[in-house]
């Protein structure tokens, strides 16, 4: 019985520590352990915290210049590069990006989008969540009550941000002011003119809040002097042919006339841009903003674009080492002849085409090429000032205008100044020896894009840069106000001449001298004047696109594109065999099938 | 439906657990002295006679712990470990020796015999054999609801390295695709009864649980399949209605071996086998692909313009080294041809297997044990010979089950088990790193880019994404992986508060424990060789770039779950003709993370369990099952639900007029199934989707990496900072999704058993399926939220048929199976469609998605006028289009060169462009609706024979793998040479595919002339053996009880339209292709 006992004893301990070892009750069984969620009801309760929504709207999601093709593993937006649809370029990574549809001109309202309607309303939420709770963030002092101030200014910038690229892409959107919560009547489209006025009062507002320059840890972000240069570029956008006038004759029996545009002309809508973008280059000169000089007249535009100046108004910036896994921009690291870098790759890089090429002018400010023969698009007509300057295909690459040099890699050229110096051998015999490239196939014109590769990488893999760019900056300002005097006045005041003279002349460029330039009257070679600077000046900036369209111009769009081939050191032109088309009813873009479907009250653009 | 009183549920889950488990220990510490006090009142006073002996089973082996007892008392003995007894026995006594497992015998002892020998017989009764039910067992007669099982001879009968591998074939109503052959991540997709949600990936995922714990698919995977008694899936509402908000997509229950009464018996098991790819990938040569590379970019094939990218001149130098005879000295290091496939791919690799199991037990301990290790060598060559890993698994296996009877009323089962797998691969890894192997070889080799050479990778161009550049040479990566599981269960009798009720309590820890290693270097800088030519014409090699130490990385990851159980169970017959069964059950479970897991919040589950079953005299059967259970995704009165679910069956054998009628010679057996109720879902990726907006705090982007967050400052001091982004709004009514399930089933058997059948027709209608809200007005973006509105309807069946047949010495058996199961779907708020064949509702989950295309155009005329018939379309609707603008094809970049050898794309919405609005669904799925398979064998004396034929159908596969070839860059596979060409189609060249040339990029898309019928069947395994018994001279000299040697072979044979590559491979896309393998074994007991 004793053992028996103990026995009982010893099971009954057992069960205990058991037992114990089972866990102790601690609350609700299925709840959600505390302390772990954050909701919106948890986000505004400090400035630190509701910062972190304000710092979201510079997400490249949403605010990329998206000029040149972020990498497609991690980012929405993918490949998503205005530049590659606009400037002069074969993408050899046609297969891989959404730009692939617009340069065919396939595009249409199944095929993926660009830029999504649904990603800049995710942004248009984000800054109207702000707005809406910018007063319940309770703040401990002046100065926090002054910084929540300075963000309300960010989010109505960001605000009209989003709707301008909306703007660009398809005419006027849902304007939407709050934070919908689901279920809300359907919100039609309003009209472009509304839309426009909408756009510059939120501007306005953000002026009036925002900072005209941010202390150093803080730059980068919107400051009232790029809200009034982005109202500034709204209204010459809205001033130009395209929005300024008769809807274009393919949407005509469109429903919604109103959502494209005025539908009719006026001048003032120049004088208002004008007085705009004087307003704005004011407060720029004011806040200590000018054209960078800094690295002489052959290096300027090279330098502006891997560093960040005085001359940026608003860019886009990332911690870029250059190494796998950090960087964004695959175009920095990817964007290398063979042999220099650490991940170069034809597969993504940029070759400018021969077209690009023939474009520049001489360093004396003619052109050299007339246009191309009618039957043989590949055989260019040199002009008089060519021939009087020597042009041969052979000598293609002197005395051109500086920024050729600073926009291009070609055979024969160096790479690398500074670091490995490396001279660029394109040719294509194999039996060449100290060939910068290989033989792969998708190295088409012979030529690559210099201009945002910060040559400095391929020296070593511990250099970290910041790539800069440029969303706003001031040449661009200039010769949107250049542009926007001669528009108004039907011909280029002083003014007008004098800001794109300044463009000029810090890369070394003879002033303008319309003697140069095609064109019936001074405005039309005014314009071209502007035209043929926003088209080097503004290389890879993603601006070329969105110019000709508004221009009405987009049919220079279509291009059969051509390269060169250097063979033994002999250069000839070829035919890449790849064509870029531009349709009229790409003036508006499509919206996407699924957003039509899903969204009642918006309405298809015309022709899609 | 009541959820408020559920608030405190942990406290009444874990405290009556514990007072439970108490007051158990005390009766039976109680019953205990009871039990002993009772031996020893001994029963004396008449005449003894001591009668001895020795009980043995009829292989001669003694059996020790055999009770023997003077019939009606309780007097008696049992047999030591020698199988003898003695007993004092009065004159004319009767004795009763009885052991599980065996008759029971009588025996009269006389009066003159005092030795008595008894040779046991094994209790061969079929009818009561049982099988494991939810929570439960159940005599096999009774069964209401639709399952399957498989015992554990059919699962160790093929040489896999999974037990999900084994089970192909074996189970009607489980389907399953196996994609790859990597070791150790070869496990096939597994559905119950087709996909009845709208998920076709985990959400419809059947539940898996290991000795009624819950468990992932993961420890299915890495169980030793001899440790495994049996295995089981429940199809239907009433076997599945228990699990209640996680039963909808069907159930596998594993149950583990346990020990047997008996003496011990020790079995050792050695297997080795050679493994071989079921396929092999055939690349062409430099000569022959430089002549596609011409023909892609436009070029004729022996091009000698200069501009083409490999002119005659070039190729010819290539043809030199290919032939073997090289233009010139020193070409092959130049101009080489290297085939990746031969260069990386060994023929065959070795797979090994051992396994030590001890069963026995006495009437107051059984115990199981088993130790195990498994290994299987990969088919990568060993290419980096500073680098001894090479793509491999290995698993450790070990299991200890005991049972315990601490009294007469009380048992306690303590069961250990355990795997430690360990799995390497080339390389950076990755979930499935030779997927990546593929896509490299495919995309970025070219036969003309590098090769090996005495060890040294010679890249001729520099290329990050060589495959050679992958390979070992790059490094390696090893997962390792532990778990563990620990369960202590204590069953109670508790007839003394009514005769047939017990109690059951269960307290489980499960742990898990990950360490990964990545070794591998950026393969930017691994040192690869160059080639150049010296002026007396040897070729030298120079090292162009340093070499760098690999990158050295690990990882954790654990996780632990705790279970625990509480059960009352009753079981009684009244009147040998009045069973009734039930079950009240309660469990709670939480998984807990580490920390650095990236979901690290503890997940829960709690949930109540009923069963009422009656028979009566096992010819009217009615059972009622019922899950009442909760999940935290959901909020606080969304959380808990009833699922409810009735059966019946009737053995219409028993009644009488049909045994008169029919007799039972005929109709041996008969019995009608039927089943109806209700079954829940609650898988969703998100969480807690009850909760407010929520947001995200800087972390992660979309795809769930780390984001950089956002810079800003002056250059040298630039600063990220961390953003905040709006999740997921929830939705506080969001709820489960139910599954109305219903099952008519019948069991036959005729001629005595010679042949069966069995038949199930099921309907499942999946309402309020879980599903993100599509139908959002573009401007909202309030993310998706949450909701239950999309239906799914399936329905199918499963017939099995068997003939199995007793013969002299043995038996041989043929067994059928077929199941099918089809989906539709009924709601998924989907935005209107413009074109029907664009819109998903109405058709089945898994449609391929693509164009429809139909041949291939043989000749430039019949381009055309396909051509000019889309214009005239297109013209009429334009009107005043211009027909030089007029693109035909826009999906091609020359959309009007549309010519001979392009692919006829239907215009399927008419309006004479053929652009992305003509893809749409192609009405063919990517996963088999139809498994079906035929087992037979033969057994006669000690020779034994199986094979298992299995295949599926009704689903296809892309078939030129989902990469579109580009010779410029990257290996081409053979069957390319099968395109198109102008020459090949004059000389009737066989041609299966259309042009390959950039313009017309018809490789590129999608569609039904690439989408294939995918039916296949294989020999899925066979096996052989013979077995040398206790009368071998040889077995018995050595101190054997039994020894059987066999081979036996796995995806033997493969029957099937698709070529150059395996049937199973998902979407086309190449991976390690499965294996198949050789097999040889031994197995001894003793």
């Amino acid at each position: 019985m004793k053992n028996d006992m103990i026995k009982y004893f010893k099971i009954v301990g057992f069960v205990l520590v058991l037992a114990t070892v089972f866990g102790a009750c601690e609350g609700d069984f299925l709840e959600k352990p505390a302390g772990s969620d954050i909701t919106i009801d948890t986000v505004f309760v400090s400035t630190s915290n509701a910062q972190q929504t304000i710092f979201y709207l510079y997400h490249d999601d949403f605010f990329g210049a998206d000029n040149i093709a972020l990498n497609w593993w991690d980012n929405p937006q993918a490949y998503a590069s205005w530049s590659e649809i606009g400037d002069d370029l074969y993408p050899s990574h046609k297969g891989l990006g959404k730009s692939k549809t617009y340069i065919s001109g396939a595009v249409n309202s199944s095929s993926g989008q660009m830029y999504g309607l649904d990603w800049m309303y995710l942004a248009v939420r984000s800054a109207n969540t702000f707005i809406e709770k910018a007063s319940t963030i309770p703040t401990v002092s002046e100065e926090d009550d002054a910084y929540v101030d300075k963000m309300l200014g960010e989010a109505h910038a960001h605000l009209s941000y989003q709707y301008f690229k909306g703007m660009k892409l398809w005419g006027s959107v849902p304007w939407i002011h709050q934070r919908l919560e689901g279920g809300e009547e359907a919100i039609p489209r309003p009209s472009f003119s509304d839309f426009v006025d909408s756009m510059v009062v939120h501007l306005d507002i953000a002026a009036e809040l925002l900072p005209a320059r941010w202390e150093d840890r803080w730059q980068g972000r919107f400051t009232s002097v790029a809200a009034k240069t982005l109202k500034a570029k709204i209204l010459v956008y809205a001033a130009s042919p395209l929005y300024n006038g008769e809807i274009p004759n393919y949407a005509s029996g469109y429903e919604h006339p109103e959502v494209l545009g005025y539908g009719s002309f006026s001048n003032e809508r120049w004088k208002r841009a004008a007085d705009a973008c004087k307003e704005a280059i004011d407060a720029a000169h004011a806040a200590g903003y000018g054209l960078y000089q800094g690295s002489g007249e052959e290096k300027n535009i090279y330098d502006l674009a891997i560093s960040l100046t005085d001359e940026h108004i608003l860019y886009q910036t990332f911690e870029s080492a250059n190494s796998e896994g950090g960087w964004k921009y695959c175009h920095n690291m990817m964007n290398w002849p063979y042999g220099i870098g650490w991940y170069n790759r034809t597969d993504v890089m940029y070759q400018p085409t021969i077209q690009h090429i023939d474009a520049y002018q001489l360093s004396n400010g003619a052109f050299p090429i007339d246009g191309y023969d009618n039957n043989d698009p590949m055989q260019p007509i040199i002009s008089q000032a060519g021939m009087d300057a020597g042009y041969t295909d052979q000598d293609y690459h002197l005395n051109r205008d500086t920024r050729f040099y600073q926009n291009v890699v070609y055979h024969g050229s160096k790479f690398g100044e500074n670091y490995n110096n490396k001279l660029i051998n394109f040719d294509a015999d194999p039996t060449v020896p100290d060939r910068t490239h290989g033989d792969h196939s998708e190295f088409k014109t012979s030529f690559m894009a210099r201009k945002f590769v910060n040559e400095a990488l391929g020296e070593s893999p511990s250099i970290t840069y910041r790539p800069v760019h440029p969303i706003l900056r001031l040449a661009d300002l200039y010769l949107l106000y250049a542009e926007s005097l001669s528009e108004y006045n039907g011909a280029p005041t002083g003014d007008a001449i004098f800001y794109l003279n300044e463009v000029r002349s810090r890369s070394g460029m003879p002033d303008y001298d319309a003697a140069n330039y095609k064109g019936a009257s001074d405005k039309e070679k005014f314009h071209n004047a502007i035209k043929y600077e926003r088209k080097v000046e503004l290389f890879l900036e993603a601006q070329r696109y969105f110019d000709l369209r508004r221009w009405k111009e987009g049919d220079d769009l279509t291009t059969n594109m051509g390269g060169i081939i250097i063979n033994n050191g002999a250069v000839s032109r070829i035919d890449i065999n790849f064509s870029r088309i531009f349709n009229e009813k790409m003036y508006f873009h499509p919206f996407h099938s699924s957003w039509v479907n899903n969204t009642e009250g918006l309405y298809q653009n015309p022709g899609w | 439906m009541k959820s408020r009183n559920w608030k405190n549920l942990d406290c009444i889950g874990i405290i009556p657990i514990k007072v439970l488990l108490l007051i158990l220990l005390f009766f039976g510490a109680v019953t205990t002295n009871a039990a002993s006090i009772e031996s020893t009142s001994g029963n004396v006073g008449q005449q003894v006679e001591r009668i001895k002996g020795v009980i043995v089973d009829k292989t001669n082996a003694p059996l020790p712990g055999v009770s023997i007892v003077i019939k009606g008392t309780s007097t008696g003995t049992i047999t030591d470990i020698n199988g003898n007894y003695s007993l004092d026995v009065p004159a004319q006594g009767t004795i009763v020796i009885s052991y599980i497992g065996f008759e029971t015998q009588e025996i009269v002892v006389l009066d003159d015999v005092s030795v008595y020998d008894i040779v046991m017989l094994e209790d061969t009764e079929d009818l009561d054999e049982v099988v494991v039910i939810g929570y439960g067992t159940q005599k096999k007669e009774t069964v209401t609801g639709a399952m399957s099982t498989v015992s554990s001879k059919d699962i160790v009968a093929q040489p896999v390295s999974t037990v999900t591998q084994a089970l192909a074939g074996r189970l009607p109503g489980l389907i399953t695709n196996q994609a790859g052959g990597r070791p150790g991540k070869d496990a096939p997709t597994i559905k119950i009864r087709g996909i009845g949600t709208l998920d076709a990936g985990a959400g419809s995922n059947p539940l898996i649980l290991i000795d009624g714990i819950e468990r992932d698919q993961l420890a299915l995977n890495y169980l030793d399949p001899n440790e495994i008694e049996s295995l089981s899936i429940l199809k239907d509402a009433s076997s599945t209605a228990v699990f209640g908000v996680r039963g909808a997509n069907g159930v596998i229950l594993v149950t583990t071996k346990r020990g047997k009464l008996g003496p011990a018996k020790i079995n050792f098991k050695a297997n080795v086998a050679l493994v071989q790819p079921t396929v092999n990938y055939d690349l062409i040569n430099s000569y022959e692909q430089t002549a596609l590379a011409n023909e892609y970019l436009g070029f004729a094939a022996n091009s000698t313009d200069p501009s083409a990218p490999y002119p005659q001149a070039l190729r010819e130098r290539y043809k030199g080294v290919v032939d073997g005879s090289p233009v010139q000295a020193g070409d092959e290091y130049f101009y080489p041809s290297t085939n990746y496939e031969d260069l990386m791919f060994k023929d065959n690799a070795t797979q090994q297997q051992y396994n030590f199991t001890i069963n026995g037990g006495t009437d107051r301990v059984k115990y199981f044990a088993s130790l195990g290790y498994f290994q299987q060598g990969g088919l990568f060559e060993n290419l980096n010979p500073n680098v001894d890993e090479t793509t491999s698994y290995e698993r450790y296996n070990y299991r200890t089950n005991m049972d315990v009877s601490i009294s007469k009323t009380t048992l306690a089962k303590i069961n250990i088990g355990g795997s430690y797998n360990r799995n390497v691969g080339l390389g950076q890894g990755g979930s499935e790193p030779s997927q990546s192997y593929y896509w490299n070889m495919l995309n970025h080799s070219s036969p003309w880019d590098g090769y090996m050479h005495e060890g040294k990778v010679v890249m001729l161009q520099d290329n990050a994404n060589s495959v050679l550049l992958n390979s070992d040479v790059r490094g390696y990566n090893i997962e390792m992986q532990n778990t563990a599981d620990y369960s202590l269960i204590l069953e109670q009798k508790l007839n003394f508060i009514t005769e047939g009720l017990s109690f059951k309590g269960t307290a489980s820890l499960i742990s898990y424990f990950r360490n990964y290693i990545n070794r591998s270097k950026d393969p930017k800088k691994i040192p690869v060789w160059k080639p150049y030519l010296q002026d007396d014409g040897s070729v030298e090699f120079y090292q162009s770039n340093e070499d760098v130490l690999p990158y050295n990385s690990t990882s954790q990851g654990k996780s632990r779950k705790e279970y625990y159980e509480a059960a009352l169970n009753y079981k009684r017959t009244f009147n040998n003709d009045h069973s009734f069964t039930g079950l009240a059950l309660f469990n709670a479970e939480k998984s807990h993370f580490s920390q650095s897991y990236w979901n690290e919040i503890p997940r829960a589950y709690l949930g109540m369990v009923g069963r009422v079953a009656y028979n009566y005299k096992n010819k009217y059967m009615v059972d009622y099952n019922l899950g009442y259970n909760g999940s935290e995704n959901f909020a606080e009165g969304e959380r808990f639900g009833f699922f409810p679910a009735y059966s019946a069956g009737w053995t219409f054998t028993e009644e009488s007029f049909l045994k008169n009628l029919i007799g039972e010679k005929i109709l041996s057996y008969g019995k009608f199934r039927f089943s109806y109720g209700t079954v829940g879902n609650d898988k969703m990726s998100q969480r807690f989707l009850y909760l407010p907006d929520k947001y995200n705090m800087d972390v992660y982007n979309y795809r769930g990496w780390r984001d950089l967050g956002i810079n800003f400052g002056i250059p040298g001091e630039v600063q990220k900072y961390p953003v905040a982004y709006q999740g997921a709004a929830g939705n506080p009514n969001v709820t489960w999704e139910k599954a109305i399930k219903t099952n008519y089933g019948i069991n036959l058997s005729f001629l005595e058993g010679l042949i069966s059948l069995k038949a199930d027709y099921f309907t499942e209608d999946r309402q309020d399926i879980l599903i993100n809200q599509r139908v959002v007005p573009v401007y909202q973006q309030t993310g998706a939220l949450a909701l239950n509105l999309g239906r799914v309807k399936n329905k199918g069946y499963e017939v099995e048929l068997g003939w199995n047949k007793p013969i002299n010495n043995g038996r041989y058996w043929v067994n059928m199976n077929y199941s099918f199961a089809r989906n539709e779907i009924i709601e998924m708020d989907e935005p209107e469609q413009e074109f029907d064949y664009r819109a998903k509702t109405g058709r089945r989950v898994g449609e391929i998605w693509g164009y429809q295309q139909e041949d291939y155009f043989r000749t430039a005329e019949e381009a055309n006028a396909y051509k000019q018939e889309l214009w005239e379309r297109y013209s009429e609707l334009n009107p005043g289009a211009n027909e030089g603008a007029y693109q035909a094809y826009e999906i091609f970049s020359a959309g009007n060169d549309v010519s001979a050898g392009d692919l006829k794309f239907i215009d399927r919405n008419n309006d004479g462009v053929i652009n992305d609005l003509d893809a749409g669904y192609i009405d063919m799925v990517n996963f088999p609706e139809s498994t079906f398979a035929l087992n037979a064998g033969i057994q006669i004396k000690n020779i034994s024979f199986s094979v298992l034929l299995q295949g599926a159908t009704n689903y296809s596969i892309n078939s030129r793998t989902n990469y579109s070839p580009n010779p410029t860059k990257g290996s081409i596979m053979d069957y390319v040479l099968e395109r198109y060409t102008p020459e090949k189609y004059e000389a009737g060249e066989t041609i299966n595919y259309p042009r390959l040339v950039q313009t017309n990029d018809n490789w590129s898309f999608n569609g039904t002339y690439w989408y294939q019928d995918a039916t296949y069947l294989r020999v899925k395994s066979l096996e052989i053996g013979y077995t040398f018994d206790k009368n071998n001279q040889f077995v018995k000299s050595i101190g054997l009880d039994n020894l059987r040697i066999y081979a036996n072979g796995l995806n033997l044979l493969t029957f099937t339209d698709i070529k150059y590559i395996d049937p199973e491979t998902t979407n086309g896309q190449l991976r390690y292709p499965s294996s198949r393998i050789f097999n040889v074994g031994v197995s001894v007991q003793f």
